[in-house]
């Protein structure tokens, strides 16, 4: 009876909320097409309630990290507190009237956490990409000299400078982006759809079972 | 000679970063003014928003972008804003990420002078703010654009004078996307179902994977740092894209310098390895 | 002054951050710790923010059912629990099918059938150039397709094509490498900008400066020693 519960009920559901939202893209029925319209926002609304278990996760990984006094609890410690403080300034803030996207508070926060942290962290993959270039990078066969000079005239047709060290290499590069670059593209984009619609098909036939998470045994 | 080009492999990584960081900030500090020219993927998006966008019609300018994106898609979507907004469009924000809403926010000012504030809010633009659910999301709002019930701020959108007359997207004339993640789903759920045409005002990481689909499907894109300089320089209001181009440059013949050092004295210490 | 202290820390973030290629330290990880503090709480409170516009009215109306997705949603939480732990299976169940539904007939229009038509092109046009690139567009797609083409040996004429198609992937990620070189760039320079243009984040920039000739001090000391 249990297995029926955790493991079939499931996989039906999946199957038939994915075919009749299929459906709705084939059939041209009014009725049909607004129910399965509220369905879709409605799984819309589940969908964006995920975020629940990424911040329980988060706050009881480093929760624990704090009350053990594990290595980097400092840090943990710092990261539990400005969470709560952003959800009690977003949330304390609505509640007296003030939606999110006229609270000038988070809106601080925003700037003085969230940009300067997310941009730094990226862009320091420009050093590391220079580090690569220098020591990594090589020529070894002929396919990977085809890689670097397809990828050197590119960097250089997409600069001012490497226009004027030679006319020809916007061209070259834009002609090396639009023809040789999208038959790959293509290519790759053919063979990962195919590869996504087998998996999908997989997972309404009940075979791909991934999404359910931890798998007692029986299951 | 060529021991001194071995001994340069193993060089540490951290003058390579000095040497990236001073190449980057000179022409930052001391521009050039290197000459740009305008590529034919943003040409084509700018002579589609020419011919096609009139005064009233509708344009959903799209932030699917973070503060790490937003460095190479803010100055595009700003300029594609302004050019829009001299159009006489109607533009429909809305946010596909929730860090995307600041860079709305940002526009907003920037383009029109205010937010909410604003007497032209309601009538020309408008802020939806974030729309969650992902590509499940995006159908939603394709099939109807008052799924969301209110803007950011708690407007009704029934009321405002923008929204008059649209009820889908087959109702936009075109839907423009800053991303940094891909254009596929906005394809496959706006420009398929809806006929709507995408713009694409992707990173440069991206457009690699844009080419498949333009002409065709997006009607035209702008990539990376480089295409939001021209697209600067065609509506002709150089910004920060437009200065940004020499470090770029800089970096670029940096990287090759690199690229080419690197191999050099690989080349030469495998040649000593054979003998 | 409120836009002084956001603009000083950001600064300071930015250039913790940076610390990290002197090497990994404190300083990093305490700015790693608090961006990832502040981007969870954010993405929280603006994904509630949006579920209360789009089930606010229609609960305002009367119209209850729109409870059922708040309530199935919640039971994202049983994933935390031990007994119970298949009750998150529902909602998830919901979402993946919902997520295959959106996207699969649409996938498989435009990732797929638009590709291959999009590839058939007339190979002889009025104009040389047209003509070079279908005949070069339309063989890279083929040849490139029998690289992948795994039921066969590949030997003889699928051999040949399947290295030449080997040869337009190698062109096409080295295209791909180029731009995401300009991509990394560009976001080293939007630091740089934000870092030397805002006031008065510049004021950092000899702090870090100071810090920087300190820490290599006391490295070159440490080695001495």
């Amino acid at each position: 009876m249990s297995k029926v519960y955790a493991r079939d009920i499931p996989l039906a559901i999946t199957t038939i909320v994915a075919i009749f939202i299929i459906l709705d893209g084939v059939l041209k029925w009014p009725e049909y097409n607004a129910v399965a319209r509220s369905v879709t926002q409605a799984a819309s609304v589940i969908a964006s309630l995920t975020i629940l278990i990424s911040v329980i996760a988060l706050a009881r990984v480093h929760a624990y990290r704090v009350i053990r006094r594990r290595p980097g609890w400092i840090e943990s410690s710092l990261l539990l507190t400005v969470m709560f403080i952003t959800i009690l300034v977003g949330f304390g803030y609505w509640a007296i009237g003030i939606l999110p996207g006229e609270n000038e508070l988070l809106s601080d926060l925003y700037d003085a956490f969230l940009t300067p942290g997310d941009a730094t962290i990226f862009s320091l993959l420009c050093f590391f990409i220079a580090s690569a270039a220098y020591r990594a990078f090589r020529a070894r066969n002929f396919e990977s000299a085809l890689l670097l000079a397809s990828g050197i005239i590119v960097m250089l047709g997409r600069i001012p400078l490497g226009e004027l060290v030679w006319g020809g290499f916007p061209s070259l590069a834009f002609w090396l982006l639009n023809i040789p670059n999208k038959a790959g593209a293509r290519v790759i984009m053919i063979s990962a759809t195919l590869a996504t619609v087998a998996l999908y098909i997989r997972t309404l036939l009940g075979y791909e079972r991934g999404w359910m998470g931890r798998v007692r045994e029986g299951e | 000679m060529s021991e001194a080009i071995i001994r340069l492999q193993e060089v540490d990584p951290r003058i390579l970063y000095l040497l990236m960081f001073i190449v980057i900030s000179i022409p930052l500090l001391r521009p050039i003014g290197l000459p740009i020219s305008i590529s034919q993927e943003t040409k084509s998006l700018y002579d589609f928003i020419e011919k096609n966008v009139k005064p009233g019609s509708v344009v959903v300018m799209d932030s699917d972008m973070s503060p790490s994106t937003a460095v190479e898609c803010l100055p595009q979507f700003i300029a594609v804003t302004r050019h829009l907004a001299e159009k006489g469009a109607r533009i429909i924000f809305i946010a596909s990420r929730a860090v995307g809403v600041q860079f709305i926010e940002i526009t907003m000012k920037e383009v029109f002078g205010g937010g909410p504030e604003h007497p032209d809010y309601g009538k020309k633009f408008v802020n939806l703010g974030y729309r969650p659910g992902g590509s499940v999301g995006l159908r939603s709002f394709a099939e109807d654009v008052y799924y969301m019930k209110t803007d950011v701020y708690g407007n009704d959108l029934t009321k405002l004078p923008i929204m008059e007359g649209v009820k889908n997207a087959a109702d936009f004339t075109l839907y423009c996307v800053a991303t940094g993640s891909a254009v596929d789903g906005y394809v496959m759920l706006i420009t398929d179902p809806y006929g709507t045409p995408v713009g694409g005002l992707c990173t440069a990481v991206l457009a690699s994977r844009v080419y498949p689909y333009w002409p065709e499907k997006v009607v035209g894109f702008l990539i990376g740092l480089r295409g939001g300089a021209e697209y600067e320089l065609l509506i002709g209001k150089p910004g920060r894209a437009v200065a940004a181009m020499d470090a770029q440059s800089l970096g670029h013949m940096l990287i090759i310098v690199f690229v080419v050092l690197g191999n050099i004295g690989y080349f030469y210490s495998s040649r000593r390895r054979k003998q | 002054m409120k836009e002084t202290i956001i603009t000083l820390i950001a600064a300071g973030m930015t250039l913790a951050l940076f610390s990290y290629l002197w090497r990994e330290n404190r300083a990093y990880r305490i700015a790693e710790h608090l961006y990832i503090g502040v981007a969870a709480g954010y993405g929280f409170v603006y994904s509630m923010d949006a579920i209360r516009r789009i089930v606010e009215k229609p609960l305002s109306e009367g119209r209850y059912e729109w409870y059922i997705p708040i309530i199935l949603g919640l039971l994202f939480l049983f994933y935390f629990s031990r007994k119970y732990f298949w009750v998150y299976r529902y909602p998830m169940a919901i979402t993946v099918g919902a997520g295959i539904g959106v996207s699969l007939v649409y996938m498989l229009k435009t990732r797929f059938i638009e590709q291959i038509r999009y590839t058939i092109v007339p190979l002889v046009t009025g104009d040389p150039m047209t003509t070079f690139n279908n005949i070069v567009l339309v063989f890279g797609v083929a040849t490139a397709l029998s690289y992948f083409f795994a039921s066969a040996e590949h030997k003889g004429v699928l051999g040949v094509s399947a290295r030449i198609g080997r040869y337009v992937l190698m062109i096409a990620f080295g295209a791909s490498f180029g731009v995401t070189v300009m991509a990394r760039i560009s976001l080293l320079i939007g630091r740089l900008q934000f870092l030397f243009f805002t006031e008065p984040a510049y004021y950092m920039i000899p702090v870090a400066i100071a810090l920087l000739a300190y820490a290599i001090y006391r490295e070159h000391m440490q080695k001495k020693k």
